[in-house]
């Protein structure tokens, strides 16, 4: 009696044990990164230390919103823009403490998208976004070849690339301007800012508690009027940087007041 | 006897094969067939190639890339191929001082020999590109050239079916920016001229003479007073630097290396050109402003023009006009006749 008692117990536990083998193991807190809804016993979560962020960049020429092929007054003279493109990069948040935590992206922004996704940033408390209007050096003079057709680096048509001084088009507006008043754009002419020293960097404020897991969106607006501050526009208005070092200079110092936080 | 020295190739035979070939002290010009391209002879007296570790000398690379280099299809309108301006006969360069690129646009400058450009440390005469591989996209895209575009090209190649099949072949892949651009750089890297009778005079193998004023000529060249070879010298005949040899005092719109530094002092100066070939070249300087031989002897027996960037060395000469025919027969000694009449180099 004794020994079958014992032989119960036996197979008792084994049986417990078969359960528990049979009971899937995974993390069932649906805040952890590796949620699993079909587990049946908690383990192993993960939690996400960094939120995402997309920026929402809206172009305008003033007060309208910007479509590539349309005529808009730019202090006074009417200007078509066929074509208006910009490299953003090294997008990054500042905390209180003048720290940086940044994610590697290039984007190439055009004003039919409007939405980036920028990647993700460490979880924390800032006051400002930064980033680059261009491309770091080391990237600027690499071979776009290497890169894919679909990447912002990769070629591109239009071309955002020059290669008789190898180096990204950071700013590449074409355009056409009515000089003479008569109400046709007659005046082609093509804006095309490039080069290290050209870089510029935005600071914009945006207080921001980003908490882990999160996606958050950055809306931004782009007032391409603000690059012509102080431009002649009865002047000449075409640059490819090297070859009209006054025009260049003047638009590249409009750079950083292109911007602004949306209300 | 020559003894030309032998790159290694990497030789892969269907994708099944693959062969390190090392030789050294070969006597043959051919150090084997395969396909029509097959050797990268490289003289004595050159220092190793250098080689892209993303882009190894294979036969089948060269073999493509010469393919596209003489195929208009990479000009917008399918007129133009590399070719039209870089021509084989005459070491790679247009005997016009502009050459037309699509519907007969001119550009600014004369085209240049390919001779030995895998050679060159940077690519263009202000130094503008930095390799082989990206300078593709210059004549590529320029719009006094072929006015074309990467992504519309290789759109364009892979609608392809002969360029789609060898793409898939050498790369195994579609036609892509990086194989368009390995395939184009590999083929120039194999255009190589080191056999002029001037080469096999200084390799003294037998047989190899000059006459008495080429002598003459040679000892000029290589003379302190007339100082060529300070600024031509090395196995390629020049030192690579970026230099003002006095052609102009006003540069006009085109500044040379200063396009691209934006610096002043840079102003007028252009990477010392090579004279291999130089016979064959015409017409001479970065705007092909002198017609022969004779106005660029006459050019640096006057000294320069005196820009404020003009090199010191540039000065007046006072050649007899016996030196000049002799430096003439000098440079006439530097054309390598073997390489203008290069079938595998030609499509
Ligand atoms: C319309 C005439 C034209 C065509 C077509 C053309 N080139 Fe050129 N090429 C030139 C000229 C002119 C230069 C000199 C440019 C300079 O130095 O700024 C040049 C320079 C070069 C150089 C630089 C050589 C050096 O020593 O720095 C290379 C390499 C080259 N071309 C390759 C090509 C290839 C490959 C193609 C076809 C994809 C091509 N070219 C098509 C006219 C042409
Ligand atoms: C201080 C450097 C320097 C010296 C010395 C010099 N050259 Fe040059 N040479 C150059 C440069 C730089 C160019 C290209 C200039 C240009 O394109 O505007 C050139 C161009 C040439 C060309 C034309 C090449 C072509 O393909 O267009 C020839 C030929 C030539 N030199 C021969 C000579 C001879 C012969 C001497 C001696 C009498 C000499 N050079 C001395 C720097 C020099």
């Amino acid at each position: 009696m004794k020994n079958s008692i014992n032989i119960l117990a036996v197979i008792g536990f084994t049986s417990l044990m078969m359960v528990s083998c049979t009971k899937k193991e995974g993390c069932m807190d649906p805040n952890a990164t590796n949620f699993d809804a079909t587990a049946e016993k908690d383990c192993c979560c993960e939690y996400a230390t960094t939120f995402d962020l997309k920026l929402n960049l809206e172009s305008y020429v003033g007060p309208t919103a910007l479509a590539e092929g349309g005529t808009y007054n730019v202090y006074g003279t009417e200007v078509q823009f066929d074509l208006v493109q910009m490299y953003i990069s090294n997008v990054r948040f500042v905390d209180a403490a003048g720290n940086e935590v940044a994610s590697d992206s290039y984007q190439l922004v055009k004003p039919e998208n409007s939405e980036y996704s920028v990647g993700s940033f460490e979880a924390g408390n800032y006051t400002k976004l930064r980033f680059d209007v261009g491309i770091d050096s080391a990237t600027n003079h690499a071979d776009p070849s290497l890169y894919p057709l679909n990447d912002p680096l990769g070629p591109q048509f239009p071309a955002m690339h020059w290669s008789w001084d190898a180096g990204y088009i950071f700013i590449r507006i074409d355009a056409k301007a009515d000089q003479d008043g008569d109400g046709t754009t007659e005046t082609a002419f093509e804006m095309h800012i490039g080069r290290d020293v050209n870089l510029r960097t935005v600071e914009l404020d945006l207080p921001l508690d980003g908490a882990a897991g999160n996606s958050y969106t950055a809306n931004i607006n782009i007032n391409w009027l603000q690059f012509f501050n102080g431009v002649d526009l009865g002047g000449a208005l075409t640059t490819h940087t090297g070859d009209n070092p006054a025009l260049t200079a003047i638009l590249v110092e409009n750079i950083t007041d292109l911007f602004s936080i949306a209300e | 006897m020559s003894t030309p020295r032998y790159v290694h190739i990497i030789l892969t035979m269907a994708g099944l094969l693959g062969l390190l070939l090392s030789v050294d002290g070969c006597t043959e010009d051919n150090l084997f067939e395969m396909g029509g391209i097959s050797t990268l002879d490289i003289p004595a007296n050159f220092p190793d190639m250098p080689v892209p570790d993303d882009n190894p000398m294979l036969p089948e690379r060269i073999e493509l890339g010469r393919a596209l280099f003489f195929d208009p299809i990479l000009s917008v309108d399918s007129s133009v191929s590399c070719a039209s301006c870089h021509k084989p006969e005459w070491a790679f360069t247009d005997h016009a001082s502009f050459s037309a690129g699509v519907e007969g646009r001119l550009g600014f400058r004369n085209a240049p020999t390919l001779a030995n450009v895998a050679w060159a440390p940077v690519m263009l005469m202000d130094g503008g590109s930095p390799t082989l591989e990206q300078q593709v996209y210059v004549p590529l895209e320029d719009p006094h050239e072929m006015d074309f575009n990467m992504v519309l090209l290789t759109e364009r190649l892979s609608a392809n079916t002969y360029y789609t099949q060898r793409f898939q072949a050498v790369f195994g892949t579609a036609p892509d920016p990086f194989g368009i651009t390995r395939a184009l750089a590999a083929y120039q890297r194999s255009i190589i001229s080191g056999n002029s009778r001037f080469d096999r005079y200084a390799r003294k193998e037998p047989g190899a003479t000059l006459t008495e004023s080429e002598e003459r000529g040679r000892e000029l060249f290589f003379s302190p007073e007339l100082s060529c070879s300070s600024c031509h010298n090395g196995f390629h005949f020049t030192s690579w630097e970026f230099i003002n040899n006095g052609l102009y005092t006003d540069y006009g719109l085109d500044s040379g290396r200063a396009r691209i530094t934006a610096q002043p002092n840079d102003v007028g100066k252009f990477r010392v050109p090579t004279l291999r070939n130089i016979a064959v070249t015409f017409p001479y300087m970065h705007d092909g402003s002198l017609p022969d031989l004779e106005a660029v002897i006459d050019h640096y027996d006057n000294g320069g023009q005196g820009h404020p960037n003009q090199d010191a060395r540039i000065k007046p000469l006072g050649l007899t006009s016996e030196q000049k025919t002799d430096l003439l027969h000098f440079l006439y000694t530097l054309t390598d006749n073997q390489f203008l009449r290069n079938t595998s180099l030609v499509e």
